[in-house]
């Protein structure tokens, strides 16, 4: 029952309840509500604290909160609270390691959106590298992103290791970080040169075939061929090696690395921090100015501000190269029975390729290397010096220099055309046509290379013999007048007749013709059957020529053993030298020959 | 000092975001779109006819010599039979023959690199590579050959690549083309296969004389399900086959007054059992045409009901539908 006197009670109190709500501090209320919530968050610093971080304001509590974050939260606990000012200078630290972490974060994020498309099969894995780039939205993108993290991991990590070295920064009880560092520097090196296989194609396949037939050379041989088995997975490299090196690749070497890693970093935030530079630890400064060189710099908010910096400038260069210029290499399938002519190692491993040319597979790919490593791991433990200024290591910092300038000369020496002699013909061709990648040719733009007259009737244009070096005189034979049949190629500074002077392929031409003609051992055939070298192009079905590189050749006949010129030993021509083709059954001229096949919508290099 | 960092950092984020977008707009995402997918994609196909000519040259040319043109096997150019199944019948006739999807060149190919041919399917016109052992080897490393999918695959992507040279333009001179060989190679044993391009070919010997063929009559609207039996019905259709008879016998008599050829009498034919009682007319204009044959004929003659029995016209028609 609801009389009026009651409803007139419940007005009063409504009232005073509306005016109780009314003096209520809301906005106190809200605002306690809104600041637990962003220090629940933020590693308990409040709104009014992360506004100072960016202002650049001192904290706003005391104690300082900006140091209780590294109790708070678990990311953050891996970090120390503050380094000293000197520590953090960018001449001294280059932020290598930092780097080093950046780019493998960068790996992680851009290799899982690429497993997803990846199937590690040999059946699958060149297709499905197809499909990436070309049915993949971003797909391209992220494989570039991928390559270039990986370059550039290895590079940062070798300089780091550097580094540290030229600094001193491996004594005393940053010894172990040394080791585990230079563990970290094999997992980088073994994980890039895993990558390298997963394409699929020659390139990565040959690359890794060489590699892995190093490993074959481990004395004694019974354990090189067991050591090349497991890791190829059989006797070459196919299905079996292809899952070893992707499961190295995404699952072993990625955890392992975070392992050492997390020791690596725990070491420095936790136990000894990043070295001081050593003129700042052992040189004379003033009192004044080595105060402000070991101030305290806290991680929140100056290093966390540059990191972020840093993260993103380096996002934004990556992401610029990556649009603009650079393109992961992607060559043909696969082949085992397609040997290229130089087999290239990743840049990195280039100076191991160096060693190989001076001498003993074994003694110089296994042993040396080997040798090699293990001082490096020992490095702290062999270096009893107890200073850190250059001029207190003379020692040190001279056979630092010698080593990194062997490792260049090394690495210049692993470069294919170095020390490797190769036929004259096969080596000029594959400069050409290369059978691993698009080579100039290829890239060049398709109308540039130019076909015979056109056939109305099929549609197609017909042969067209280009005569790149050849006797004198057949240029005025008249069966080949015809410049829209058959050109003869001038040097630079004369006309070529039937093509632009401005054409690329007269360039490669030209090129090919200053080549075979310097070229010592390539005689012109001595009874002019021949041209010395020639191509001809023809568009076989519309949209695709023919291009058909030949080079024919006399060499004098030498002795196998000592290189001395062979003779005729009896006869009309007693004592004279012997040409090549005169020790041959049937006597000819050598001929070397490449065919490749340029379609019109093949986009290569463009 | 932090400002400015926090400055760089922003700007350089958003740098990123910017360059991302640009990149994501370039690879033209949309469907039918002409971003850099697309044009990928076109590439690495076009890079396989590439690698696939490089490998013709290695292993096919010396059978069927260079460009394909044939010689002691078969041409597979665009002469050849194989290409513009899409053009209609008689122009892939090689995959009819063989009883292929004519759309399928690229699953012809294919399976025929793979497995190869045991025995010549045309002794008399290309021996292969060796009768004594087998016409053409197989390729696969399935079957013990040397090649592996991948490469297989760029192979049959250069022979398809053949279809290039029958540009729509083109059609009907390639249609013209491939009947005149469909004729040639086929004719005396498998008639139901050319019935077309004799029709195709009379359209030519007319043009060619100035003349046009009779118009075709227009077949009576379909009835409504059930209203086959209508009075009105049968007796437009009877009219309309009866139409279509005489249509026939003036277009085939034309045909020849013009210089044409029209199909031979099926009397004189041998069809081979197997193949002629398993391939009706094809198309649905031939089975148009065949009603003509049917409707003279009872069903289940065991003579397929096709434009060539049915167009040869008249009381010749009648013999030939009633011969088992």
């Amino acid at each position: 029952m609801l009389g009026s006197g009651s409803l007139r009670d419940k007005r009063e109190t409504m009232n005073k309840e509306i005016q109780r709500l009314k003096a209520f501090d809301w906005r106190g209320y809200f605002g306690m509500v809104l600041d637990g919530v962003v220090r629940g968050i933020m590693a308990g610093l409040s709104a009014k604290e992360l506004r100072a971080i960016l202002r650049g304001d001192p904290p706003t509590e005391r104690p300082n909160p900006r140091y209780k974050a590294m109790v708070k939260s678990f990311t953050l606990h891996l970090r120390p609270k503050y380094y000293q000012r000197a520590s953090t200078w960018f001449t001294h630290t280059w932020r290598l390691g930092w780097f080093s972490v950046f780019f493998f974060v960068v790996e992680t994020l851009t290799g899982i959106v690429l497993m997803v498309f990846y199937a590690p099969t040999p059946e699958r894995a060149y297709g499905d590298m197809l499909t990436i780039l070309s049915n993949v939205p971003f797909g391209q993108f992220m494989r570039d992103l991928h390559r270039l993290g990986a370059e550039g991991m290895v590079a940062v990590v070798v300089l780091h290791m550097v580094r540290v070295y030229f600094t001193a920064s491996y004594k005393g009880e940053r010894s172990f970080t040394w080791f585990t560092g230079m563990v970290l520097l094999l997992f980088t090196l073994v994980l890039s040169f895993s990558g390298y296989l997963l394409p699929w194609d020659q390139l990565a396949y040959w690359a890794v075939t060489i590699g892995t037939s190093m490993a074959e050379a481990a004395p004694p041989p019974a354990m090189g061929k067991a050591v090349n088995i497991l890791l190829r997975g059989g006797v070459d490299i196919w299905a079996g090696g292809l899952l070893r090196f992707y499961l190295l690749h995404v699952f072993l070497l990625p955890l392992l690395a975070i392992i050492v890693i997390s020791i690596h970093y725990y070491k420095v935030a936790r136990e000894h921090s990043i070295s001081l530079p050593a003129a700042v630890e052992e040189g004379e400064m003033e009192p004044e100015a080595k105060r402000h060189a070991v101030e305290r710099i806290d991680l929140i908010p100056d290093l966390v501000i540059h990191e972020i910096m840093l993260a993103s400038l380096a996002s934004l260069l990556m992401v610029l190269a990556v649009a603009t210029f650079y393109h992961a290499p992607m060559e043909a399938h696969a082949d085992p029975q397609v040997t290229p002519l130089h087999t290239e190692a990743p840049w990195y491993f280039l100076w191991l390729q160096g060693l190989l040319k001076l001498g003993d597979k074994t003694l110089m790919g296994v042993v040396l290397p080997t040798v090699i490593f293990g001082v490096l791991f020992v490095v702290p433990w062999l270096d009893q010096n107890p200073h850190r200024m250059a001029r207190k290591r003379p020692g040190a910092i001279i056979i630092g220099i010698i080593s990194v300038i062997l490792m260049i000369i090394l690495t210049y020496m692993g470069t294919p055309g170095f020390g490797i002699e190769t036929p004259p013909a096969q080596d000029i061709l594959s400069h050409l046509v290369p059978a691993t990648s698009p080579g100039p040719v290829k890239e060049l733009p398709w109308d540039e290379v130019e076909a015979g007259p056109l056939d109305e009737a099929k549609g197609v244009h017909g042969k067209r013999t280009y005569f790149v070096s050849y006797p004198p005189d057949w240029e005025k034979q008249a069966s080949y007048q015809n410049t829209e049949e058959f050109v003869f190629i001038k040097p630079e500074g004369q006309e070529t007749k039937g093509l632009e002077a401005d054409n690329e392929f007269l360039e490669i031409l030209r090129h090919f013709k200053a080549e075979v003609e310097n070229s010592p051992k390539l005689m012109p055939p001595v009874d002019d059957s021949a041209p010395l070298a020639k191509v001809t192009v023809e568009e076989t079905q519309p949209g695709l020529k023919w291009a058909h590189f030949s080079i024919t050749w006399d060499e004098m006949a030498v002795n196998d053993k000592d290189g001395t010129p062979l003779v005729f030993d009896s006869g009309d021509f007693k004592g004279q030298t012997k040409l090549k083709r005169e020790t041959k059954a049937i006597p000819a001229p050598d001929v070397q020959e490449a065919k490749i096949g340029l379609h019109r919508d093949s986009f290569y290099g463009r | 000092m932090t400002r400015v960092e926090i400055t760089i950092g922003f700007l350089s984020l958003l740098g990123v975001i910017a360059i991302t977008a640009a990149v994501g707009i370039g690879e033209g995402v949309k469907e039918g779109d002409n971003g850099r997918l697309a044009k990928a994609a076109l590439g690495f196909e076009k890079r396989s006819v590439e690698s696939g000519a490089q490998m013709f040259d290695q292993y096919c040319a010396n059978c069927h010599a260079f460009n394909a043109a044939g010689a002691n096997c078969p041409p597979l150019d665009e002469t050849s039979g194989l290409h513009g199944g899409d053009l209609g019948e008689g122009v892939a006739w090689r995959l009819e023959e063989m009883h292929w999807d004519r759309a399928d060149v690229y699953g012809y190919v294919y399976s025929t690199i793979a497995a190869g041919r045991m025995e010549s399917s045309r002794p008399d016109r290309y021996q292969g590579l060796d009768p004594k052992i087998m016409a053409m080897p197989a390729w696969s490393q399935q079957y013990g050959g040397p090649l592996r999918p991948d490469q297989m695959k760029d192979l049959a992507n250069y022979v398809v690549n053949f279809r290039a040279y029958l540009p729509s333009a083109k059609e009907e001179a390639a249609y013209e083309k491939g009947c005149r060989q469909v004729m040639e190679i086929m004719n005396p044993s498998r008639p139901q296969y050319v019935s077309k391009c004799y029709e195709k070919l009379c359209v030519v010997a007319y043009e060619a004389k100035g003349k046009t063929p009779p118009t075709m009559p227009e077949a009576p609207p379909k009835p409504a399900d059930g209203q086959e039996k209508d009075p009105a019905y049968v007796a437009a259709k009877a009219q309309y086959d009866a139409n279509l008879t005489r249509y026939w016998a003036s277009f085939w008599s034309g045909c020849k007054a013009a210089g044409g050829q029209a199909p031979p009498d099926p009397i004189t034919a041998t069809p081979l059992p197997a193949v002629a009682a398993s391939t009706p007319g094809g198309t649905g204009e031939a089975t148009v045409a065949g009603d003509a044959g049917t409707a003279e004929a009872p069903a289940g003659t065991g003579t397929p009901a096709t434009p060539a029995t049915a167009a040869a016209g008249g009381g010749a028609t009648a013999t030939a539908t009633k011969k088992p």
